[in-house]
């Protein structure tokens, strides 16, 4: 009979408690409702023991739904998606509607020859959504009134140069500026995050928020070796309040670590310098997760993302944060 | 005389015997509804057994024989974000008894104040770093307390001195495991246990001195002495790790392999103290109030500091350290304590007597804007009581019975915490909340 070998089993049980542990709580006696953020720990949701939420139609065998972006409106969860087309490089964005977060109505066509959206709501109603041409040369803008049919505003908001690429925007409003958080790819192939901003009208330059293999911190504060030292990308930032009513930028995004990945988290107080969480990734099945995007509904933190395990098993999956006592709002 | 003291001498023995902690809940909440009534500020008052916290040279001041019960309930409510956490509260019996005499023609007495909570006898325990917790409250309120004080008149009328010990217990403990461990088959893996667990005693003393110049002046001074208990606990395995470890002849990869696992904290720390006391006492009214210091200078962190020593001969395994935890940083604080009585009824059967109290603790935490989530707010503390004279109520009882009861009501101001780090895993929050507390005694007096 073969087993696992006991001495290794017991040594990173051991470390693994030495090292501790994000995740909060305990029993009786001043441990209940301890402050959650909504970063850690994820639960994944696994409807009728399925493994995502959503999943292009079985008659598309080329098309693939990645990029969700998640928007609470009217207590309910509004997702929307890239729909690409493998084959021909074609893409869409698509939008569903789900109150409880993990049942979505089919989803509908909400701006044709686009992708990778980001939406938001502007303090007079309307909502606006960033996203990227199916080649990613250029990052646009478009709104709607109602979230389910939007117009294109400005085509190229970032045009990328270079023989780069953009993709992922995240667009957050902030008072009266707009900005836009979104990746880069060098021609190199080295990514990072970067943002661009425009008030009243005018665009000021891009500047980049994170970088790859630089800034990572152990959970004692010491520098230490990144965890997503080959590249980060789909950025979703969310200008959200603490518990002390302070505002902090909340960024999930991939970390490549080889030709895999898995969700990290990073915030700021001022949405230009980002910090990593020590305890990064938040999420990681080893199944290449990409695209997060985190809302709160109700007193539960939802993280959607896109995965994709083989040419027949993807689509988009949804985790929940245990729902103890909700601490950031936005 | 000498068969009151025989009494007390065994009882004390006994109960010292038994692993006792030091007063925090009277710390925290006072001992004896009087002196809770008055807002602690009851060190130049107090005679009764609560002296042996407030100030054990009141003992000698009194001539009655005095047996004493009553019963606390405290209930915290706690917030984080106005979410309770659920801390604890404190509830048990208080048993006390004061023993006077006189000894070369001087007041003197021996006494005894046992706090027996009636929940958890006592708690230990080590939390992560990380979890935010109400520092002074989270397990102090679990203890056992056991006070016991001797007394004398020093100079007749105006000077009494007091002393006490009180005992308390480290925890340690070590679980061995021994025996051949097989790297690849659990079956071929055989050890034994064993567990070996010691409560350590630990002393500490208390003192004080009562002036009472004239007939209305009082002045105290109480000493209370720091105590710092850990909690040591630690696993221990070694044996051989071996290959075919469940055939007659095992392959010996390494022998006398061993891993020790060593965890110690700070598991219950109670301040150094220094109270001054004043009253003023009229035949209808009594006005106390008290300025203690508080040397939380001296706490220490409640984290574990985890040790892990690996050998593990020729094998490529190693563990990285884990630095001890820093420095809470806690600062010394002063409180003040105001109390006032008046007796609105005194006639020869029955008297009443109303009482209020106000004290302000400061807190002695420091922000946290780091990884340490030590959580505590100023308090201001609000009490009101009665204290009810019958006399001649039974002939088994010659002298009046007196029952005496006081309400507290502590509240915790919000205050908010903001952390360096905007990834923190706790993030920013709120800490603020209250309690609420019922406390009675009855004395009887022979």
């Amino acid at each position: 009979m073969s087993r696992a070998p006991i001495l290794a089993f017991v040594l990173a049980g051991l470390v693994g408690g030495a090292s501790g542990c994000a995740a909060q709580g305990g029993e009786d006696g001043g441990g209940a409702n301890l402050p959650n953020r909504g970063i850690v720990p994820w639960t994944r949701v696994t409807p009728d023991e399925a493994a995502f939420i959503l999943v292009p139609p079985a008659d598309a065998p080329a098309v693939r739904w990645r990029e969700p972006c998640a928007l609470v409106t009217d207590g309910a969860v509004r997702l929307y998606l890239e729909a690409r087309d493998t084959d021909t490089g074609d893409a869409a964005v698509l939008w569903a509607e789900s109150p409880d977060g993990a049942a979505f109505t089919a989803p509908s066509v909400a701006l044709d020859d686009a992708a990778a959206p980001s939406v938001t709501e502007a303090p007079d109603g309307t909502l606006w959504m960033a996203f990227v041409s199916p080649d990613g040369a250029t990052l646009g803008l478009a709104s709607s009134l109602d979230g389910e049919r939007f117009t294109v505003v400005d085509p190229a908001v970032v045009v990328a140069d270079d023989g780069a690429t953009v993709d992922a925007p995240s667009l957050v409003h902030d008072g009266a500026q707009l900005i836009v958080y979104y990746a880069r790819t060098d021609a190199d192939g080295s990514t990072h995050i970067a943002r661009v901003r425009g008030v009243d009208g005018s665009a000021l330059p891009a500047e980049v928020v994170l970088e790859a293999g630089t800034g990572c911190v152990d959970p004692s504060g010491d520098a230490e070796p990144c965890w997503d030292a080959d590249g980060v990308d789909s950025p979703d930032v969310r200008l959200a309040t603490t518990a002390a009513g302070r505002r902090v930028f909340r960024l999930f995004y991939r970390g490549a670590r080889g030709a895999s990945g898995g969700l990290g988290f990073a915030a700021s107080y001022d949405g230009l310098s980002f910090s990593r969480f020590a305890f990064n990734p938040v999420y990681d099945e080893r199944f290449d997760e990409r695209g997060p995007s985190s809302v709160r509904l109700g007193d539960r933190y939802l993280l959607y993302w896109a995965e994709e395990r083989s040419a027949t098993v993807h689509g988009v999956a949804v985790a929940e944060d245990a729902p103890d006592a909700p601490a950031d709002t936005w | 005389m000498r068969r009151r003291l025989s009494w007390l001498v065994a009882l004390v023995a006994l109960v010292a015997a038994s692993p006792a902690a030091r007063a925090n809940p009277v710390d925290a909440f006072g001992l004896g509804a009087r002196g809770v009534a008055l807002g602690g500020a009851y060190g130049a008052l107090a005679s009764d057994f609560s002296a042996n916290y407030y100030n054990p040279a009141g003992l000698a001041t009194g001539d009655d024989l005095r047996i004493e019960l009553g019963y606390v309930l405290v209930d915290p409510t706690l917030e984080l974000n106005g979410a309770d956490l659920d801390v604890d509260g404190v509830h048990g019996l208080q048993v006390g008894l004061v023993m006077p005499g006189r000894l070369f023609g001087r007041r003197v007495a021996l006494s005894l104040a046992l706090y027996l909570p009636d929940d958890r006898l006592t708690r230990v325990r080590a939390l992560p770093e990380r979890q935010p917790r109400f520092a002074l409250y989270d397990n102090r309120p679990q203890r056992i307390v056991l006070t016991t004080s001797a007394a004398f008149e020093v100079v007749p009328d105006l000077l009494y001195a007091g002393v006490g010990l009180t005992y308390l217990s480290d925890t340690g403990g070590r679980l061995d495991i021994a025996g051949m461990v097989d790297l690849e088959d659990a079956g071929g893996t055989t050890l034994v246990s064993g567990v070996d667990v010691t409560f350590e005693a630990v002393r500490y003393l208390h003192a004080g001195l009562l002036l009472t110049p004239g007939d209305h002046l009082r002045v105290g001074l109480a000493f209370r002495d720091a105590f710092d208990l850990s909690l040591d606990i630690g696993l221990v395995v070694s044996g051989d790790i071996v290959l075919d470890g469940a055939s007659p002849s095992p392959t010996p990869l390494v022998e006398d392999a061993s891993l020790t696992v060593i965890s110690v904290n700070s598991n219950l720390f109670s301040p150094r103290q220094l109270a001054l006391s004043l009253a003023w006492v009229e035949p209808g009214w009594a006005l106390a109030c008290d300025l203690t210091w508080l040397q939380w200078s001296g706490f220490k962190s409640p984290t574990s500091h985890l040790t892990v020593a690996l050998d593990a001969g020729v094998l490529p395994l190693s563990i990285p350290e884990t630095p001890p935890p820093g420095s809470p940083g806690f600062h010394d604080i002063v409180v003040p304590r105001l109390g006032a009585e008046v007796t609105v009824v005194d006639t020869r059967q029955v008297g009443l007597a109303l009482r209020a109290g106000y004290f302000y603790e400061p807190t002695p935490a420091p922000p946290q804007p780091g990884r340490t989530n030590l959580v505590d707010t100023d308090k201001h503390g609000l009490s009101v009581g009665v204290g009810l004279r019958l006399s001649e109520v039974t002939t088994l009882f010659p002298k009046p019975l007196h029952l005496d009861a006081a309400l507290l009501w502590i509240a915790l101001p919000d205050r908010t915490y903001l952390k360096d780090d905007p990834a923190d895993p706790t993030g920013d929050y709120v800490a603020g909340g209250s309690f609420l507390g019922f406390t009675t005694t009855l004395s009887f007096r022979f």
